[in-house]
């Protein structure tokens, strides 16, 4: 069996605020979620496996054999019992405003939900353009997110909040989708300029509050 | 086309950067050695990108040597020594190269055609020598050309979907990337590389835009402004949310594809390709889109 440690990638020394500190930064890194429709979604979900495996081994070692049965401490079950698709199912708030299109908009949440994302594509192209009401462009958004086609889906999602803007379920697709992109884009979009004239400035600024104060920051002013 | 797929130097630490300057280097070196000394000038940093995740997937560390090359003789530069990720990227250069010599002949007018035709001969022997080299290359020079006319078709239908236009250049280099691999690793090295291909694709489409739209050449977003009866300019800052956030989702899906190599986390080439997709490349998308057609610096990426 691999070196839980090694999955870790903590030294056997390492504190047990280290170890857990590894398996939340992995346990981040390769969260379902972060593959959630993705074509590679069995691998994360194995790597994830073998994360939790690996702590609660380590969590086994450290806490002895008589509390080997409780090492995962909620880590473990909550990362492990990931089910592919729980992001689709629960949504039905469209309901009721739409004629004929109803069941197939039905159908095709249903494939969505099992996965079937190719065949939920063919069922949504096959409803009329007059159908096509904010829940079509919901689902529509989701087959094509799981594609990988980020433009598309969000322009889908976009039509489906102008169309019911009080939907909540349109309005977190579309959020996600924003906040997946900047998961983790930070630093370059975080990075601004300071000028010298921004440093004169703060410094200015500073000198006043000082005086306000009774003190004196630069005195040649 | 090319030069979007970079690392943002300023936020590698000095020795994973001097790793990339010499698989930059050896690349480089692989393509003047293996090939012709003029496949260098075609050198971009999408084949570095290349042969960084491929030097991760077959887990070759690599030795730094230091060598003199054409571009600096006086000085002996470290640089990667020859392995099969150098090689194979330098003949991934040459295919591409030829293939883009011939799509510019059928493209361009006058003068430039005149001259893509003086350069064609070339680029075919080039290309040419790197398939006497390596006989696996045909299969991939099969899916190449599938993919490039797949992308032809779709540009001659006008579509104004940005992701339909970009999927068969996804395609081609999730093709490229997955070469020779098989199982888990062809299915990640896949990943990696269509993500890479669409965003490259989606970026130089941006780019080119108000360019596109005066010349007439096809460009979705081009297609795309006209069905909102809006310039392209326009449509560009109106959609500049929705634009970014794909590009970035495209980033963050090869990131997250590239994060299951199981080498991924101690391999000394890991920290560079990082930066380049959650880094390198965003920037690069934010740049273009805070000035679509301003071309991004082409320079050496030490001078950046």
């Amino acid at each position: 069996m691999t070196d839980p440690y090694k999955v870790l990638g903590v030294s056997r020394d390492a504190t047990d605020e280290d170890v857990k500190k590894a398996y939340r930064n992995l346990a981040r890194k390769y969260h379902p979620d972060n593959y959630s429709g993705s074509d590679l979604a069995d691998l994360a979900g194995e790597k994830m496996k073998e994360i939790n495996e690996a702590y609660d081994q380590i969590q086994k070692e450290r806490s002895g054999k008589g509390n080997a049965g409780n090492g995962s401490t909620g880590y473990g079950s909550t990362y492990g019992g990931y089910n592919a698709g729980t992001g689709y199912t629960g949504g039905n708030s469209a309901g009721g405003n739409y004629s004929g299109g109803a069941a197939t908009l039905g159908r095709a949440r249903s494939l969505i939900n099992a996965g079937r994302y190719s065949e939920a594509g063919i069922v949504l192209d096959s409803i009329a353009q007059s159908a096509r009401n904010a829940e079509w462009n919901y689902l529509k958004g989701c087959v094509l997110l799981q594609r990988g086609w980020y433009y598309d889906a969000q322009k889908y999602f976009e039509v489906a909040c102008y169309m019911e803007p009080g939907n909540a379920e349109y309005q977190a697709a579309l959020a996600s989708i924003r906040n997946s992109a900047g998961q983790y884009g930070k630093t370059y979009q975080q990075t601004q300029n300071c000028s010298a004239c921004d440093l004169c400035t703060g410094l200015a600024c500073a000198d006043c509050l000082c005086e306000c104060c009774g003190g004196d920051l630069i005195r040649c002013c | 086309m090319f030069g979007y797929v970079r690392v943002q130097a300023d936020d590698l630490r000095v020795r994973e950067y001097a790793y990339y300057r010499a698989v930059y280097c050896g690349t480089c070196r692989s393509m003047e050695k293996n090939i012709s000394p003029l496949l260098s000038f075609s050198l971009r940093y999408d084949f570095v990108l290349l042969a960084l995740v491929r030097m991760v997937l077959s887990d070759i560390r690599g030795e730094i040597v230091p060598r003199r090359c054409m571009a600096n003789p006086l000085r002996r530069r470290p640089m990667m020594a020859d392995n099969p990720a150098l090689a194979f990227s330098a003949e991934c250069a040459a295919m591409l190269t030829h293939f883009g010599v011939q799509d510019n002949i059928a493209d361009e007018r006058g003068t430039k055609r005149i001259l893509y035709r003086m350069l064609s001969p070339v680029t075919a022997a080039m290309y040419q020598k790197a398939r006497r080299g390596d006989d696996t290359l045909s299969a991939l020079d099969e899916t190449v050309r599938a993919s490039l006319s797949a992308l032809a078709e779709l540009e001659h239908s006008g579509t104004s979907s940005p992701d339909a236009a970009a999927q068969p250049f996804g395609d081609l280099l999730g093709a490229m990337f997955a070469h020779g691999y098989n199982g888990s690793a062809r299915r990640i090295a896949e990943g990696i590389g269509i993500h890479t291909g669409r965003f490259i694709y989606l970026c130089d489409a941006a780019d080119d835009a108000p360019a596109d739209e005066k010349s007439g050449s096809y460009n979705p977003f081009v297609y795309a402004a006209k069905e909102e009866h809006l310039t392209v300019t326009d449509y560009l800052k109106l959609y500049r949310e929705r634009i970014e956030t794909a590009l970035n989702m495209e980033c963050t899906a090869a990131y997250r594809a590239f994060a299951l190599c199981d080498t991924a986390d101690t391999h000394p080439a890991s920290p560079c390709i990082e930066n380049i997709f959650l880094d390198g490349m965003p920037a690069a998308a934010k740049h273009v889109l805070d000035m679509p057609g301003v071309p991004l610096s082409k320079k050496d990426p030490s001078k950046q």
